[in-house]
């Protein structure tokens, strides 16, 4: 059955917003983010059982490990955080894309473009080796292009806005697409031994070369993963809640705190390095004030429900994004808890930073984009709702076991592990062989490796629940109920 | 203004989609190989793309100027013309 257009479709139409670019981006999103998922799953497997990495190169954990972090960071989150910021930005002001479909459309395919030559890239071994920046000089250079026209596109959309006042939301957005521009570069610098060559060179070594790295990396997180996801937050909470932002003052110290505070975090990745101890003190300093900001903004999504919490009984979609901001202030609390060195001393290196930064990918960055992925797709496809809330309800259930199975594993493994490592028997010799803890762990790789395809079922069914939204399609169920209430999302 | 900034985006994209093909060629390794034959096919889905949303346009146009004629995109004018 084919559901009526919605009245803020045709709205969007007349306003002329360039809805096509947002669906695209929104469509990518899905998918690949079911493939991260999936090679997550692979991967996960591969630690458990290694004769899955059957023996071919391709296939081995160290070429499919990047291709996992990327898809799920560069591609689904990218892809999210593309959707989303267009969208936000052309109702928040008014007005339609500068550059209209042209530079839209580079946008889109020329970002596809980055996504498959990293992926294709790694599977094939061409990696720079650093931590979520592995695609080699050419790649880099060609994300570089993608990203000031990404720029140019937002802030020339906000420069012609209609309103005076620039919503909250942008700000994060604009933090995010900013400062990724200056990691990005910062680090990407490199020679390449031939322009017809993909291998290259970074332009530092040694320990200022793992410095910047780590500056990047932490700032990815930072900026990528969290200034961006918050304004999903702030756009999307308010507008399924049908509430207000709780504080708006807040929002604004939020956005500041978040921004001067985050890019000192990054040494707490090199404690007890070869990293000159003050830079080190620093890293750990700023990571532990940064817990003010964190919960400022978390505190900041969750009251913004006041007055509509019994939504969350009937919307799970905003069941879900609500979550993502309670799985925010957990890892955002962790993560300045994992920092400080006696913590970091028992903590580095093992699978609880593993399950750290899975609170937060899976928890926060996953689930908040599903919310948004939710509550888009009816929107921008024009249709009364969702196909079956329903299998939201199935989705938000089956992902968060999923995630809870993966985090307690990883703890648990982690802090054996870590334990495991500083003991010492009588004669002060260490208790545990390498191959004696990898021993010990198995157990908790199946069990994470079951709540990573617990996620990836869940992100399945939301495939098939969007594709069934395009589809026009309604639910049995909802067709039979349609003479009595309903249970409908806010709007 | 979208109209010419289509045409300027095509014709570089266009030309970095050469570029690609060159590159493809002289590549040392699969790797640059690789990132040439990426470009070239960007630019043909993004140039394919660009002509589609034209003809789009242009009949979305032709079906406002007569209602009688195919009013989805991508429907001729002609085909969706009423039987006399």
């Amino acid at each position: 059955m084919t559901v009526t257009t919605l009245s803020t479709g045709l709205e969007a139409e007349h306003a002329g917003y360039n809805e096509a670019v947002v669906r695209k981006f929104t469509l990518a999103a899905a998918f690949w983010g079911i493939v991260a998922f999936l090679v997550g799953v692979v991967i996960a497997l591969q630690l458990a059982f290694p004769a899955l990495n059957l023996g071919l190169e391709w296939t081995t954990f160290g070429r499919l490990r990047p291709v996992h972090t990327s898809a799920a960071i560069f591609a689904f989150g990218g892809n999210a955080l593309f959707a989303t910021s267009l969208y936000v930005v052309q109702r928040t002001s008014r007005t339609t894309l500068i550059g209209g479909p042209a530079l839209a459309d580079f946008l889109f395919w020329g970002y596809q473009l980055f996504i498959v030559l990293a992926a294709s890239g790694y599977v094939m071994g061409i990696t720079q080796s650093k931590e979520y920046a592995e695609p080699e000089w050419y790649t880099d250079l060609w994300l570089t292009l993608v990203w000031v026209v990404y720029l140019v596109v937002y802030v020339g959309t906000l420069m012609r806005r209609k309103d005076p006042h620039i919503f909250v939301a942008n700000w994060f957005y604009l933090a995010f697409i900013v400062t990724v521009a200056m990691l990005h570069i910062g680090n990407g610098i490199a020679l390449p031994v031939s322009f017809l060559g993909a291998k290259s060179y970074p332009a530092l070594s040694g320990v200022q070369d793992a410095m910047l790295q780590w500056w990047y990396g932490h700032n990815a997180v930072g900026f990528f993963l969290t200034a961006g996801f918050l304004g999903i937050m702030y756009y999307f909470i308010p507008k399924r809640a049908g509430r207000p932002v709780y504080s708006y003052r807040l929002s604004i110290i939020h956005f500041w705190a978040l921004i001067f505070l985050y890019i000192w975090a990054g040494p707490h990745h090199l404690l007890y390095t070869s990293l000159p101890d003050w830079t080190q003190t620093l890293g750990m300093t700023f990571s532990i004030i940064l817990w003010m900001p964190s919960w400022g903004g978390m505190i900041n999504g969750l009251m913004t429900l006041s007055g509509a919490w019994d939504k969350l009984r009937t919307d799970p979609v905003l069941r879900m994004l609500v979550t993502s901001v309670a799985f925010y202030g957990m890892s955002t609390f962790e993560g300045p808890m994992m920092s400080i060195r006696s913590v970091n001393a028992l903590s580095h290196y093992t699978d609880w930073t593993i399950g750290h930064v899975h609170s937060g990918a899976l928890g926060w960055v996953a689930f908040v984009s599903f919310g948004a992925l939710y509550h888009l797709v009816p929107v921008l496809w024009k249709r009364q709702g969702l196909y079956s809330l329903r299998l939201v309800n199935y989705h938000f259930w089956i992902a968060t076991i999923g995630i809870v199975l993966y985090i307690t594993a990883m703890w648990v493994s982690g802090i054996m592990q870590g334990l495991m490592w500083r003991t010492y028997d009588d004669q002060g010799f260490l208790q545990y062989s390498f191959i004696e803890t990898v021993e010990a762990m198995h157990p908790f790789y199946v069990i994470r490796a079951l709540g990573g395809i617990l996620f990836l079922l869940g992100a399945l069914i939301m495939a098939y629940n969007l594709w069934r939204t395009i589809r026009g399609d309604v639910a049995e169920s909802a067709t039979v109920a349609a003479g009595q209430p309903a249970i409908r999302p806010a709007e | 203004m979208d109209g010419t900034l289509k045409w300027i985006a095509s014709g570089l994209v266009g030309i970095v989609g050469v570029f690609g093909l060159f590159l493809a060629a002289n590549a040392h390794d699969r790797g640059i190989y690789a990132f040439g034959l990426g470009l070239a096919g960007f630019a043909v889905i993004y140039i394919f793309g660009q002509m589609k949303q034209g003809f789009d346009a242009s009949d979305r146009a032709r079906s406002a100027r007569s209602p009688g004629a195919g009013s989805e995109p991508g429907t001729s004018g002609i085909i969706g013309r009423a039987t006399p």
